[in-house]
């Protein structure tokens, strides 16, 4: 990683005396520590999520240094240099702009995709445009399976759910205020059905498991 | 989820929601329903109007604008003037669109609920339960809410679910009593009685005609002998009942007036009256201190002496006839009631509900 960067940054990896040498990583953070001070350097560091622990702590060393730095990172983790800089959240794409991305990656594929198999898919790739594409190229290569999302802006409803259908045992309470026997009992019955549609969907929510 | 997944649905949501068996109603409920789909040339009400599904589905990715609370917001307040009509109807329309993008959710994509967040409602969270577009589990969920559906119409049609519960498993003199007080006006309320005489202790399984009835006890008229009876658990009923089994039999028209009568014979006024009315009032007679009307212990004691007057109450002109047949009115107070049956009686017919 530090050789690349010194690649871009004109840095010599090697040391300038009668018999070069490769620089060690101490000496390479060093000389790319000094030159990434200078004015009108910039470090962009993509998916910076990824990079090591001893790399960003040099990040760190870099933004105590004065350097400028601009880092891309998914879902970083709130630790170490992402709680040191600033944080510009970018917005999602817009559903035209993934619309856009997968029309361009048909025609890449020189495949044609009409309006209603574009809002078929688009569905199941949200707003995440490398899921867009891959969709496109599973469907032009004929192994899409539709009804599958596998994108992560979801919410689960069943807590509403299960909330809202607890609602009818207030018909108990009604039937009890009004003194009619068969509300009282007809809401009871209802409240007994609300339960065990409760034990229904924990236990499909609780997911797959091996026999 | 197939359309008629979605007609289901929303027709079995709205017939429970509104105790209604109106055909039209619930036939705007399952044309709220198919309202979500218009985002997919696909679907029938996409074809049907293919401009409008065209365009939504050139620019949005499905089951996000029309699958959400906003388009319900949208469609609740487009529709209000439904209300000029019935309220029913508007009703019946948005629970039909809502229930049709809200079944969606329990796909395995999901729906936009929250348009313009881009988050998906899926119920349950976990994908393997949920459902798929013509699954054998979809066509077993149709299966079960046809079903509903059906039993919902039925029990709409017979009065509603509450009632239906109430006579199926609550068959005492209340229940009655709450089905007179309901239909009473209008539909005839026949009731088979089994329980016991409260004075000979013989078994009793009779079919009454309800006249009247309080909160707990009724007053009903033996279809074959034509005596009354009150029937229930108070102290001074005749018939003390175990179990009351209540219909609605055909449609009955009761024409009630008030009589103030002033000096005049019994027999003059009873011969003027028809011979089928019921008469509840009092009278106040000439001699009250000879009147002596017999103990009836039998039957329900439509005439008797109290306070100075003979009170009446469901009395039949035979009956006054028979008692007081010589005896003058100086003064009284009477609601002389008729009741007028239809031709056909028999059966437990349907109660139109909702609209």
């Amino acid at each position: 990683m530090f050789g690349a960067i010194a690649e871009q940054l004109d840095v010599p990896t090697v040391s300038d005396d009668d018999r070069p040498r490769a620089l060690t990583a101490q000496q390479l953070r060093e000389s790319l520590l000094k030159r990434l001070k200078e004015p009108e350097t910039l470090l962009i560091a993509d998916d910076a999520q990824r990079w090591s622990a001893s790399l960003r702590y040099w990040l760190e060393d870099v933004l105590r240094g004065g350097g400028l730095m601009v880092l891309l990172a998914h879902s970083p983790q709130p630790k170490d240099i992402f709680v040191k800089l600033p944080i510009l959240e970018l917005k999602p794409l817009s559903d035209e702009e993934i619309r856009s991305l997968m029309v361009e990656e048909a025609i890449a594929h020189n495949a044609k995709l009409d309006p209603r198999e574009l809002a078929e898919l688009q569905q199941k790739a949200g707003n995440n445009p490398s899921l867009a594409r891959r969709i496109v190229r599973e469907t032009v290569l004929g192994i899409a399976e539709l009804e599958t999302s596998q994108h992560y802006q979801f919410v689960d409803g069943t807590p509403f759910l299960l909330a809202a259908v607890a609602l009818v045992s207030v018909i108990r309470f009604v039937g009890l205020g009004l003194g009619d026997k068969a509300l009282y009992v007809l809401g009871g019955v209802l409240t007994l059905a609300a339960i065990a549609l409760r034990a229904i969907l924990y236990a499909a929510n609780r997911g797959g498991r091996r026999l | 989820m197939m359309s008629v997944t979605h007609c289901a649905i929303a027709l079995t949501t709205v017939s429970v929601t509104l105790g209604t068996a109106s055909p039209s109603v619930l036939a705007v409920s399952v044309l709220g329903s198919q309202l979500p789909d218009l985002d997919s040339t696909a679907s029938f009400v996409g074809r049907a109007l293919y401009p409008i599904a065209s365009f939504l589905e050139s620019r949005f990715p499905h089951r996000t604008i029309t699958h959400s609370f906003l388009s319900t917001g949208v469609v609740a307040i487009a529709s209000l003037p439904l209300c000029l009509i019935h309220w029913h109807y508007w009703l019946a329309l948005v629970l039909g669109q809502f229930t049709g993008w809200f079944a969606d959710s329990f796909t395995r994509s999901g729906v936009a609920a929250f348009y313009p967040s881009p988050v998906r409602l899926v119920i349950p969270g976990n994908p393997r339960a949920r459902l798929r577009s013509h699954s054998p589990a979809e066509y077993w969920v149709l299966g079960v809410v046809c079903f509903l559906a059906i039993a919902s119409i039925n029990l709409a049609s017979a009065g509603g679910i509450t009632e239906q519960f109430a006579r199926s498993f609550f068959p005492d003199a209340s229940t009655a009593a709450t089905l007179f007080q309901r239909y009473g006006a209008e539909r005839v309320v026949v009731v088979r009685v089994k329980g016991l005489h409260a004075h000979t202790s013989q078994a009793i399984d009779s079919t009454y005609t309800v006249i009247e009835a309080n909160s707990q006890d009724l007053i009903g008229q033996e279809e074959i002998s034509g005596k009354l009876y009150k029937i229930g658990n108070a102290p001074d009923v005749q018939i003390r009942a175990n179990r009351v089994w209540s219909s609605l039999g055909g449609a009955v028209a009761i024409a009630a007036q008030e009589q103030s009568l002033q000096e005049i014979g019994v027999g003059d006024w009873v011969t003027r009256l028809k011979p089928s009315v019921y008469l509840s009032g009092s009278l106040l007679l000439e001699d009250m201190e000879e009147i002596q009307i017999p103990l009836e212990l039998e039957s329900y004691p439509a005439l008797r002496v109290f306070g100075g007057q003979v009170e009446l109450s469901n009395a039949q002109p035979a009956q006054i006839s028979a008692l007081l047949g010589e005896c003058w009115i100086t003064s009284g107070q009477v609601i002389v009631k008729e009741r007028t049956y239809a031709e056909s009686r028999a059966g437990v017919g349907g109660v139109s509900g909702g609209v």
